[in-house]
């Protein structure tokens, strides 16, 4: 069986398979979706419309045995943004539509009316099936009835309350290994692109799936064992080292140290309390409470970054909290506070939203006066709001940027419309330079210049020097390729290092493809991608002006480094 | 503390905090190195691929000279995002 794309229109509830074309046969991931929504989608659409598209795709390596590689794209356009978007997550979802030899899922069309429905995807085909009576409700509960409904060995992608708000800080949400709605691909809004056309849910059941298939056995095979032994090596990637131990939120004292650690809606860069939260104390809490650590988002990881948070009693697991959602629910309020920022990362979980997007939300509408900085039960009981529809939810369920505007606020810290994620780019310029020019907005993920300037990995640079252009659009490229292979961007760690790690990587994708590709084609294999996405921004109305930090990046100094964002406007122009 | 001691706060974290303290004040004698931190708390040879802050600023090693008053964060290998 080859692979299929399948067509899903929304408008008329009806689906097919389709071949995949000879010249998609070597995308995935976000190649795949930046290919398709290119294609498909008119650039100036709306994004909540007719016209616009969802797309699910797996990566190229994506449920094979390759190490740390379950990932998964959903692109659109972004009603965030108003720009092409793709969002990544880990998720056994990923691998059972892999196996399927299901390439691409297109969402297309709208349906009329108010009706939700459930998209159900197994080897016999598919069925729709109407989903309103989850309509209202919390994802925690909703999953636990899908499984309980359609076998605990299924794949859940679901939308929540936020979305059915058509709310731009909406995720798409996926569940991890143990079934919790705590895996997203968060940014952008896409969950609204989702519920817009009537989708609330897909489930997959890969029972009689073929498996991946894969070209050249022995080249894969020998691929593989090279990234194993770069990713159990590698200090950073290996079992036992700190992302293993603590998590992604091992990050927090680092860059709170480095004063990049953005507190009270980017005021300041460093604050005492973060202690509180960084990943050595919510780890030693785990431990205490009996939850998980380490924890892996698909099976198959052998870093084992993720965890389960559980309440002090050891109960009502919440999944994994992120770096960058301890920082936005946390130090960006103003809240030193674990189990404030768990209760909010559960809300956000709940309701569907990117904890990212719903953290600068929060924090905007703290300085708008709407509760005070600090005040933790303040807001879970805003996002309270989200979940009863009120007209103060359905505000801030749209993201940042309006909910600042809304409130009066200045200091709205967005990108293209997206919140920025959890460092500062006055401390830490080369990831503002990726903020800034990456066609997604503000997005750590597009191009980690965190890890040559804080963490010295794939070299040395001063965080507090602007001339990074090179390196962020180098990363950028890097990183794009990572994305549409399937493999966990951490990997980066490890093959930015160690070369035999990143040849293994390129050994296990000619593996998958039959191809013969080297080194050398990673960059290209990139550009190509973001090359694409420019081209989608530039016809939907960006131009240069959009690829700038806001006004307050390079007026208000930071402390402690007490620094603006000051790398020219020309070097942000050359990045592209 | 004499004329020839300098004062330096230390700040270990993650998998280090085995070896040495969350945070701590000590005298040292003045133009000592990074290196003598490492020594004082025995910190394993293997483990000496430290990330090193000097007071906020990244990509310190062994052989940086402490000034008086400075503050010095050392994190092991990490990564996250």
């Amino acid at each position: 069986m080859p692979k299929r794309i399948l067509r899903v229109n929304m408008t008329n509830l009806e689906s097919q398979f389709e071949d995949l074309p000879a010249d998609y046969a070597a995308l995935g991931g976000r190649g795949m979706t930046s290919t398709i929504v290119a294609k498909e989608v008119p650039p100036t659409c709306n994004p909540l419309g007719i016209h616009n598209k969802l797309v699910f795709a797996p990566g190229i390596v994506t449920g094979t045995k390759a190490p740390t590689s379950g990932r998964l794209s959903v692109g659109g356009k972004s009603p965030l943004t108003g720009g092409i978007k793709e969002a990544n997550a880990g998720t056994p979802f990923a691998q059972m539509l892999a196996r399927m030899r299901i390439g691409a899922i297109i969402i297309e069309g709208k349906h009329a009316g108010d009706d939700y429905y459930l998209l159900k995807i197994t080897m016999d085909g598919t069925e729709f099936i109407k989903a309103n009576k989850w309509v209202g409700k919390g994802l925690y509960g909703v999953y636990k009835d899908l499984f309980k409904e359609y076998g605990d060995k299924v794949g859940i992608s679901g939308v929540g309350i936020a979305a059915e708000l058509l709310g731009a800080m909406s995720g798409v949400c996926f569940n991890d290994p143990e079934g919790l709605p705590s895996r997203y691909a968060g940014r952008g809004g896409l969950g609204a692109v989702m519920a817009s056309k009537g989708l609330k849910f897909i489930i997959v059941d890969d029972t009689g799936a073929p498996g991946v298939e894969i070209a050249n056995e022995e080249v894969f095979s020998q691929g593989i064992k090279k990234l194993r032994d770069a990713l159990t090596s590698h200090d950073v990637t290996k079992p036992g080292g700190a992302l293993n131990s603590y998590g992604t939120a091992v990050l927090v004292n680092i860059i709170n140290e480095a004063g990049g650690l953005p507190q009270r809606n980017f005021s300041s860069g460093q604050d005492e309390g973060a202690e509180k939260v960084s990943g050595e104390a919510k780890a030693e809490e785990i431990k205490k409470r009996g939850g998980t650590r380490p924890h892996f988002c698909n099976p198959g990881c052998i870093i084992q970054c993720s965890e389960v948070w559980v309440k002090p009693n050891g109960k009502d697991p919440v999944g994994v909290l992120e770096y960058e959602s301890v920082w936005a629910l946390g130090p960006n309020c103003a809240i030193y506070n674990l189990d404030d920022i768990g209760e909010l990362n559960r809300a956000c979980n709940d309701l569907g939203t990117d904890t990212i997007e719903a953290g600068d939300t929060i924090a905007v509408a703290m300085e708008g006066g709407l509760i005070e900085f600090g005040d933790g039960k303040g807001a879970i009981k805003l996002m309270d709001e989200i979940r009863k529809k009120t007209p103060i939810g359905k505000i801030l369920a749209q993201g940042t940027e309006i909910t600042g505007k809304v409130f009066g606020v200045t200091r709205i810290p967005t990108v293209k419309g997206q919140g920025l994620p959890a460092y500062d780019p006055r401390a830490i310029k080369g990831i503002g330079v990726t903020f800034a020019t990456t066609p997604m907005g503000a997005d750590h993920t597009a191009g980690y210049a965190i890890a040559p300037e804080i963490l010295g990995v794939g070299g040395k640079l001063d965080p507090l020097s602007p001339e990074k252009a090179e390196v962020s659009r180098n990363l950028q490229f890097a990183t794009a390729a990572i994305d549409a292979s399937g493999y966990c961007l951490f990997i980066a760690f490890a093959i930015l290092d160690i070369p035999e790690g990143l040849q293994g990587v390129v050994e296990s994708l000619s593996g998958v493809l039959g191809a013969n590709l080297t080194v050398d084609d990673v960059g290209p294999i990139g550009k190509s991608i973001i090359d694409t996405e420019l081209e989608f921004n530039k016809k939907a109305g960006f131009t240069k002006i959009h690829d700038r930090l806001p006004e307050f990046f390079l007026e208000e100094k930071l402390p402690p480094h007490n620094t603006v964002f000051d790398v020219p406007d020309d070097d942000l122009d050359s990045v592209f | 503390m004499n004329n020839n001691s300098i004062s330096v706060t230390v700040k270990f974290f993650a998998t280090l905090r085995q070896y040495g303290p969350d945070k701590d004040v000590l005298i040292i004698p003045e133009n000592s190195k990074v290196k003598l931190l490492f020594d004082k708390y025995s910190i394993p040879k293997e483990e000496r691929r430290a990330i090193i802050l000097v007071n906020g600023r990244p990509h310190k090693d062994l052989n940086t000279v402490i000034k008086d008053g400075d503050l010095i964060s050392i994190f092991p290998p990490i990564g996250g995002g």
